[in-house]
């Protein structure tokens, strides 16, 4: 019965029902774009900090504990079972072995620059090393063998440019030393002074070659679809993992950057609070607004006899058709939205000169949990605008109210 | 523009208790928002800052000239000559705190069964403690001591070289002449600062011992420079170059910390991007409330203009009028939204909000724990004129609605 | 008449020995004796060296060396099979890498670290010890009818490799059997030593050279001379960068 009434109200007064209606799809639509922006920003955060290192590193026994920064051995042998093996799982969306290797590279020009550098298969480079793959000014990222890419600070100081072949020297496993000549497929821009001046990525036949490392890596990188997998698919693959093969997971390998993590969701944890006071402010203000401007109406039905507990119920419920139906409508304008944007971040990188070659995305990220927190605000607010000021309206006499209005 | 119009909208706004009670309250609120929210931006890009200058860069650096071009093979022979002097002389400026000239070399630790590649540090134990945040991450034995041979390793080397505090390892390493040298050193103290390069490779030993071990009495790779204040740390920078000037004929390169830490600042620069969108988010929420609540505002005063109309007001001067209100919900928007920040940005700016976790306890993390903002009264005139864009904006197209609001409107419903 | 001679050296030694300060003629003319001792001016030699680190595989390489004056050497790879045809040309202050497969070769500096070791042995085997250092005799002994020397060796530059050098030589073939590196700071770095003398290029010389590193307990390079030829004069395009290929 109260259902009917409160629902024959709304479309009653359905300019104001409208209003309402509309204030909230608005608000919500603008708070999940929002916190769209913010989990795009923050997941960035995570995925170059954790997603580029693996979020697990698989090394021979012994490996971590060499002294020298970048020691060729002890190394793995790779198969393709070992690889399908650990590929086998839903969370893995990707297996990257690697080699990691000091070097020196030498141009035409007879320059030489102290380089670190990365052997991986060309296939999964563009993906573990994103970041720099849209950072790319000139060529293009590695895509075949006898190939590298490096920064515009190395490019500079080489005096090479892409097309060009770079020797790249070095001790392989045996001490002795080695030399191998690939070309410059691409040249990227960090935004790290460093990392625009030593890191080398080349492919990973190159690497081998050049090490004399057939068929064998000093690391293999693995990226789950979400970090906190981490350790249940450690637990996993632990029975089955060979005795010369040590894991170690993200959170082992840097404290540091954990206390970099907590810092920023912190900084984000606060911005999201902003945004959230901000929009819920507004859905309280409409519906505390649209309540109190029916004081009158509330007056009248008192005075003709309706109980104090049925006039707020009326109220809430009409206060909940409203609410619910416009999360749901911003939600529906909202996540459309989130998720284009999601897949096409704007690269800002293209609009800006200062910008260019930087990864420059803004992208947004669609989380299902974020949306239900919105939904479930949407709600709360619908009904405890209404409440509150529905039972204060309800407490007051029949003619005070409508004395006050006169 | 007429006073009486002025006079007509105030009382109109104050009239409506309940109406403005809630515009002033959003208005307020946002602007407190945006003001604690650029404070919590500046205190972020601070810590960021500071944290840079605390283990990278310091203030200000002092290089031999052409030092910066060859720094990749941490050259010893492009070096600074009488570089305590020098510090001393740099240390008269009132904005500078201390002056630390530095070593900065390649070399090898062994154990005498496995050999490690490291960078040595030789400081001046006093003066590198004023500059430097290393020695709060001495988590044993001590810092350095001028007077005493030793050395500071980090806690990863120590435990993959299994040397103990006290007992003494080999650096190998070549002077600034290329001469090969050897020497013991005995482990002073061990430091953990969380960073495994930095755990892993560097190493600290006395500036006298650097002086010594590598065959450059005297002289420094670099000076670095801590300053009372961060702020204005570019202008310092000129009355380094007058002092050094003055004081040596050696062609001396001197920086600030923006040229050597050029990522952090474009990092910064990418950022301001994202921030931009989030006000353009927020400010956006702030003016639909204000249209909003002016919209159904105007729409229940349909009688009351349809009165003023009919008594004769022209529809520019309902227009005129409607405007002013949202100038004056404004005006009460920014005076709430300033005490209202003021407040939150007090507490943000004091006690902040702290960031512990579990792996903070076994390392000593040289910076703060505490995420805290820095809020600037600039904060204030941003939000403050924020909040009346958002007012004038949202009641922009209610004026417009009011105005074309029909004298005989009045009629149709009566005034209240 | 040998016997005379080396007595007018005991003589002069003795004499060289209550001198004061570091310039010895004598002691001077025994190390440009020695340089010329160990290697001829121009020669062409078949070199193999094992290296030895504890905890890993020995490492065995063959070499053909070609060298000319005080600053020319050429030395190609000819075992192990996988390294055959790399050659390392020493000329003056710079080092080429050659890498059969690779376009050019690679040119390095000695103020350049290739992985921070390459000079360190091309320190050791560069004999021009009368120019950087100045010798003083400490001590002699007798061992059966030769005398044997110990002398100090102190470097005259700062530049020198190595600060101090302590050498043990024998008196007539000026051949030393052990020497001693010492950095800056007065720490020994190194222990070379000389030893199976045999008949190389028309004079007794040591074959076998042995030198060990004190800063990793154990860890060791071995060097053995199969065979060493003088040679007159040695084309130029031997040494030239550009010919490494051919």
């Amino acid at each position: 019965m109260i259902f009917k009434i409160a629902f024959r109200n709304s479309i009653k007064a359905w300019r104001r029902t409208l209003a309402v209606v509309g204030a909230v799809a608005v608000s919500v639509f603008l708070l999940e774009i929002g916190a769209g922006y913010m989990d795009g920003f923050r997941q960035k955060i995570y995925t170059e900090a954790v997603r580029e290192n693996g979020h697990l590193r698989l090394v021979a026994k012994g490996y971590a504990d060499k002294l020298d920064l970048l020691p060729l051995t002890p190394n793995m042998q790779i198969s393709d079972s070992l690889l399908e093996f650990l590929g086998s799982f839903p969370e893995v969306e990707a297996v990257r072995p690697a080699i990691r290797f000091g070097l020196l590279a030498n141009s035409a020009s007879d320059v030489s620059l102290e380089m670190l550098g990365l052997g991986i298969s060309p296939s999964v480079s563009r993906r573990m090393y994103q970041r720099l793959a849209n950072a790319v000014v000139e060529g293009d990222f590695l895509n075949g063998p006898d190939q590298v890419v490096i920064g515009t600070e190395a490019a500079r100081l080489l005096k090479v440019s892409v097309g060009e072949r770079l020797i790249l020297l070095s001790s392989d496993v045996n001490s002795g030393f080695s030399a191998v000549e690939p070309q410059i497929a691409g040249i990227f821009r960090s935004l790290n002074a460093e990392e625009d001046a030593q890191f080398l990525l080349c492919d990973l036949g190159t690497a081998q070659r050049l090490l004399n490392l057939p068929n064998r890596v000093t690391e293999i990188t693995i990226e789950l679809a979400h970090r906190e997998q981490t350790e249940n698919y450690l637990e996993k693959l632990r029975p089955h993992l060979p005795a010369y093969i040590e894991p170690r997971t993200w959170r082992q390998d840097q404290a540091s950057l954990i206390y970099l993590l907590k810092l920023s969701d912190v900084a984000m944890a606060v911005l999201a609070a902003i945004v959230l006071v901000v929009a819920a402010l507004g859905m309280i203000n409409t519906f505390l607004m649209s309540v109190l401007e029916r004081l009158p109406e509330f007056g009248t039905l008192r005075a003709i006899g309706m109980g104090r507990t049925q006039l707020v119920s009326i109220v809430v419920l009409q206060g909940f058709f409203s609410g619910v139906i416009g999360t749901v409508i911003g939600l529906i304008a909202g996540i459309p939205v989130v998720l284009y944007y999601q897949a096409h971040p704007i690269n800002y990188g293209e609009a800006m000169e200062s910008f260019k070659g930087v990864d420059s995305q803004i992208g947004m990220a669609f989380e299902p949990t974020t949306a239900l927190w919105v939904l479930a605000l949407g709600l709360v607010i619908a009904v405890g605008a209404s409440l509150y000021p529905a039972i204060y309206a309800s407490r007051k006499r029949p003619v005070e109210i409508l004395r006050s209005l006169a | 523009m007429n006073f009486v119009l002025f006079r007509l909208a105030v009382r109109n706004v104050l009239k409506q208790k309940r109406r403005t009670f809630f515009n002033v309250l959003a208005l307020g609120i946002n602007t407190a928002m945006i003001i604690l929210l650029l404070g919590i931006l500046r205190g972020s890009y601070w810590l960021m800052i500071e944290r840079t200058i605390d283990l990278r860069t310091g203030h200000i650096q002092v290089h031999a000239e052409g030092y910066e071009a060859e720094k990749r093979r941490l050259p010893l022979d492009i070096a600074i000559h009488d570089a305590s002097r020098l510090a001393r002389r740099i240390e008269e400026l009132p904005e500078v705190k201390a002056a630390s000239p530095r070593i900065r070399a390649a070399a090898t630790l062994s154990n005498g069964r496995y050999r490690a590649p490291v960078l040595v540090m030789a400081v001046e134990p006093d003066a590198e403690a004023q500059v430097g945040v290393i020695q709060n991450s001495v988590v044993e034995g001590e810092w350095l001591d001028s007077l005493q041979s030793g050395i500071i390793v980090g806690k990863k080397a120590v435990d993959l070289l299994d040397a103990r505090l006290g007992e003494s390892l080999l650096l190998y390493g070549r002077t600034s002449q290329e001469a090969n040298n050897l020497i013991d050193v005995p482990v002073r103290g061990v430091f953990s600062t969380g960073f495994s390069e930095m755990d892993r490779m560097v190493v600290f030993v006395p500036l006298q011992f650097g002086w010594e071990f590598f065959d450059m009495p005297g002289e420094a790779t670099e000076i670095v420079i801590r300053l009372n204040r961060t702020l204005g740390a570019s202008k310092v920078v000129s009355r380094v170059k007058d002092i050094l000037a003055k004081s040596t004929d050696q062609k001396l390169h001197v920086a600030s910390w923006q040229y050597f830490a050029k990522d952090v600042v474009e990092g910064a620069k990418a950022d301001l991007i994202f921030y931009a969108i989030l006000f353009v988010i927020l400010v956006s929420l702030a003016v639909f409330g204000i249209t909003n609540t002016m919209t159904v505002s105007v729409f229940e005063r349909v009688p009351e203009i349809g009165a003023l109309r009919a008594l004769g007001m022209e529809r520019q001067s309902v227009h005129r009028m409607l405007l002013l209100e949202g100038f004056v919900l404004g005006l009460g928007g920014i005076v709430a939204g300033s005490i209202l920040g003021g407040l939150l940005a007090w507490w943000m700016n004091t006690k902040g909000i702290s960031i512990s976790t579990e792996a903070l306890e076994q390392v000593a993390i040289p910076m703060g724990d505490k995420f805290l903002a820095a809020s600037r009264f600039v904060d204030w005139i941003i939000g403050g004129g924020l909040a009346m864009i958002s007012a004038l904006i949202g009641v922009l197209w209610p004026a417009r609605r009011a105005a074309r609001v029909p004298v005989t409107a009045a009629l149709a419903r009566g005034v209240r | 008449m040998r016997t005379v001679f080396s007595s007018l050296i005991i003589l002069f030694l003795v004499h060289a020995n209550l001198a004061v300060g570091a310039k010895d003629p004598v002691a001077q003319s025994l190390l440009e004796r020695m340089d010329n001792a160990l290697f001829p001016q121009t020669y062409e030699m078949t070199m193999s060296m094992i290296t030895h680190k504890p905890g890993l595989d020995d490492l065995n390489y063959l070499y053909e060396i070609v060298g000319q004056g005080e600053d020319r050497s050429l030395m190609t790879v000819t075992e192990p099979a996988r390294e055959r045809g790399k050659k390392i040309l020493l000329s003056g202050e710079n080092l080429w890498l050659y890498v059969p497969d690779v376009s050019r070769p690679i040119r390095l500096t000695r103020k350049q670290s290739f992985m921070g070791t390459t000079f360190s042995n091309e320190d050791v085997m560069n004999s021009t010890m009368a120019d950087d250092y100045d010798a003083e005799i400490q001590s002699r002994e007798m061992r059966g009818h030769e005398v044997y020397f110990r002398a100090i060796l102190t470097a005259k530059r700062p530049d020198v490799a190595y600060a101090r050098l302590e050498v043990g030589l024998d008196s007539t073939s000026c051949i030393p059997d052990t020497i001693v590196y010492y950095g800056l700071s007065g720490k020994a770095l190194k222990r070379l030593t000389l030893s199976e003398l045999r008949e190389l290029a028309g004079r007794m010389r040591p074959a076998h050279m042995k030198m060990e590193d004190f800063i990793q307990e154990g860890a060791y390079t071995e060097v053995e001379i199969l065979r060493l030829k003088e040679r007159g004069e040695l084309p130029e395009s031997l040494f030239d960068p550009t010919q490494l290929g051919k």
